[in-house]
């Protein structure tokens, strides 16, 4: 039974996020500080849950991903309609990542099911990124890891230049990839089967939705919070794989992300946290996702590492001892060659500070 | 969601003329390793056409558009991506194996990252790989430490294939053993060793009838890997393992058993028998050997998986040609220690 509870903490900072956008102002700016302090104190005291369940109704947690689209619908109208604020930007845009990207990562990873891959679409179209659907499937599972990956951060790249790369690159190579698609099939790049096209009409409907609702205004608030929801997938893109290396040629195993099995962050994100069995075998449904405890492991829990990310000199001074150590303890002979050479690339002396990693 | 809307029938693929029964929901990939064939794979989502086969017969439904990964020519000659494709008919598709048909047996590299006792004598040891190793649950290893240079010892998987990479061994101590002796005796995380494997004939065929699991001593590894497997592949037949051991402290894995029976679907009777529990230790169970329990257990129609030193293995094998279980139905791997500590 709690088995299933646990998976609807998620809704319940949902409904939490929303009284607090409700009320407006102060209780704005107090929800967002309770949110942030329930994640990261849950993890810090939470601690790891590594249990597997076996689920004998995965039918209801299907339902409960479902569930995000209306929630996060509400959450957004009333961002539009209530006090526009600094506090419920950032309250809004971590919504649009936790209850939008996460549970929308989830979905459109199931391609065997039409209904969850339109929601995941749609939950995808709050942060303007329903390319994600493409890019992350045709591109990230394929090149996670890799120098040809732009969700991966290189070794000594800095966060917020990630943001913008990876954004960019993860859109040119999403309508790459497209193109090529369409090419195939014998159709032109600019028609209504361009998937590319069709998602991001799908995000300009979602702002006229928001300037029919609050005027210019009420559209300029949304892009605001969807852009800060895109800036956090990405943030948490640089954390699931910053610095890790993988020859192409070479099948992805579990240690080729940063895991973490923080009990707080996995039960609020349908498991995103057990990310080294999700890149080894993608077409597991969250509930089975394994807890992988010999894998690479993150600083802690999801928001606190996005806490970490964001501050670089405290993300660089507790990463680099840890990517050194996976190069050590992780990495085949071969990998650690690729390392040797992303650490002459990060242009960071602590990545060259000796050959103490086995060349 | 829907998945009570689909046919719950199993068919049967032939990958390059081998026969492969497909579970229902089952993708063509997964039907394919779980038959322990080394189907080329990497991403596993329909991103990378690592996967890709030609369809010779049959239909599949597609589960991602395959135009994003697979060229024109190969669209036209009819190729697939095994890992998007569920059957719908039974099927057959032809892959290139050759980097795999090579290395059907192959050697991988990997470390040391846990060893625990199971039992005074018998320590499991568990090894992460660099790359996944593809064996039927059931089959062995020849296993080699870094420490000891030259020297393989053959040791059944105690999992299935896991996702991780990871693989178990049971190793027991035999006297004058220099890797069993090594392993019990001295830590050796984050050694190198090699796995080369798979080899062995002792896997669950598939069918309807009732099994039978005699395990003796370390015996219990490949029998514990081979329900796993069939308990996540739904298998449901009615299953009596039969466990020997010495004395009470030679029992080990009994959590694991219970908690295989408990999430079975199907009849399952665990019976531990003790050969040497000493009187007045407590032991309400069962004393003796094995096989002196074995007529109570053994119906004709039994399929016997047996595992453990050869004596267990041949008084065994006797009592169920007795009980009438046909010769081809029973299955043994024989734990030798002329030619190698197994």
């Amino acid at each position: 039974m709690l088995h299933y509870l646990k998976f609807f903490l998620f809704h319940a900072i949902g409904l939490v996020s929303l009284a607090a956008l409700h009320a407006g102002g102060m209780v704005t700016t107090l929800g967002l500080l309770a949110v942030l302090g329930l994640y990261i104190l849950g993890d810090a005291i939470g601690g790891d849950d590594l249990s597997t369940p076996k689920y004998r109704h995965p039918a209801i947690l299907t339902f409960q991903l479902w569930l995000a689209l209306p929630l996060l619908a509400a959450i957004v109208y009333t961002a539009v309609v209530s006090t526009h604020s600094v506090a419920g930007v950032l309250l809004t845009g971590l919504m649009i990542g936790m209850v939008g990207t996460i549970t929308a990562h989830e979905l459109t990873h199931r391609t065997w099911d039409p209904v969850s891959m339109l929601i995941g679409r749609w939950l995808l179209a709050f942060s303007f990124d329903t390319v994600f659907s493409i890019e992350h499937v045709y591109g990230h599972h394929r090149y996670v890891s890799t120098l040809e990956d732009p969700a991966t951060a290189p070794r000594g790249r800095n966060v917020y230049f990630h943001i913008v790369a990876s954004t960019i690159k993860g859109n040119v190579s999403a309508w790459e990839i497209e193109r090529k698609r369409l090419k195939r099939e014998g159709r032109a790049p600019l028609s209504p089967h361009n998937a590319v096209l069709r998602g991001h009409a799908m995000s300009v409907l979602l702002v006229a939705a928001a300037w029919a609702i609050g005027g210019w205004g009420g559209a300029g608030y949304f892009t605001l919070c969807a852009l800060t929801g895109k800036a956090l997938l990405e943030v948490v893109n640089y954390m699931e794989h910053y610095g890790i290396v993988r020859d192409p040629a070479t099948p992805v195993q579990p240690r080729h992300s940063w895991n973490t099995n923080r009990r707080f962050s996995s039960w609020t994100m349908f498991n995103l946290t057990r990310h080294s069995h999700h890149h080894a075998q993608g077409e597991v449904p969250y509930q089975d996702l394994k807890p992988f405890a010999d894998a690479p492991m993150m600083i802690s829990g999801y928001l606190t590492t996005i806490v970490v990310a964001l501050i670089p000199p405290l993300w660089h001074r507790l990463m680099i001892p840890k990517v050194i150590a996976w190069d050590r303890t992780h990495a085949t002979p071969a990998e650690r060659k690729l390392a040797a050479q992303a650490n002459a690339r990060s242009g960071m002396k602590a990545f060259n500070a000796g050959d103490m990693h086995g060349i | 969601m829907f998945s009570f809307l689909r046919k719950q029938e199993t068919v049967t693929a032939q990958v390059n003329g081998l026969p492969v029964t497909i579970h229902p929901g089952e993708t063509l990939l997964q039907a394919a390793l779980r038959n322990g064939i080394d189907f080329p794979h990497s991403c596993r989502v329909g991103g990378c056409a690592t996967c890709k086969c030609r369809l010779l017969s049959g239909r599949v439904k597609e589960l991602t558009r395959s135009g994003y990964v697979l060229s024109d020519d190969e669209l036209e000659r009819g190729y697939i991506l095994a890992c998007q494709s569920v059957a719908k008919t039974d099927i057959a598709v032809e892959v290139n194996l050759d980097h795999t048909t090579r290395r059907a047996r192959s050697k991988v590299a990997g470390r040391v990252i846990g060893q625990d006792r199971l039992t005074h004598d018998i320590t499991r040891l568990r090894i992460q790989l660099d790359e996944g190793l593809q064996y039927k649950a059931g089959q062995f290893a020849q296993l080699s430490l870094a420490p000891l240079d030259g020297v393989e010892r053959s040791y059944s998987f105690a999992t299935p294939v896991q996702p991780d990479a990871q693989v178990q061994f049971f190793i027991r101590k035999v006297t004058g053993g220099a890797l069993s002796t090594l392993v019990n005796e001295r830590s050796l995380i984050g050694e190198d060793v090699m796995v080369d494997g798979p080899m062995g004939e002792f896997w669950l065929r598939p069918a309807d009838a009732p099994l039978l699991f005699i395990a003796g001593g370390s015996g219990l590894a490949p029998v514990l890997a081979v329900m796993r497997d069939a308990l996540d592949a739904g298998v449901r037949r009615p299953v009596t393992l039969l466990f020997g051991a010495r004395e009470q402290r030679d029992l080990y894995a009994l959590d694991e058993i219970t908690a295989i029976g408990k999430d079975w679907g199907a009849p399952f009777e665990f019976v531990p028998v003790l050969s040497a529990a000493a009187e007045g230790s407590g032991w309400q169970g069962r004393r003796g050997m094995v096989g002196d329990y074995l007529a109570q257990h053994a119906t004709p129609g039994a399929h016997a998986y047996l595992c453990g030193p050869p004596a267990m293995i041949d008084a065994c094998s006797a009592t169920l040609a007795q009980c009438g279980v046909a010769q081809e139905h029973i299955h043994a791997d024989r734990f030798t220690t002329i030619w190698g500590d197994k």
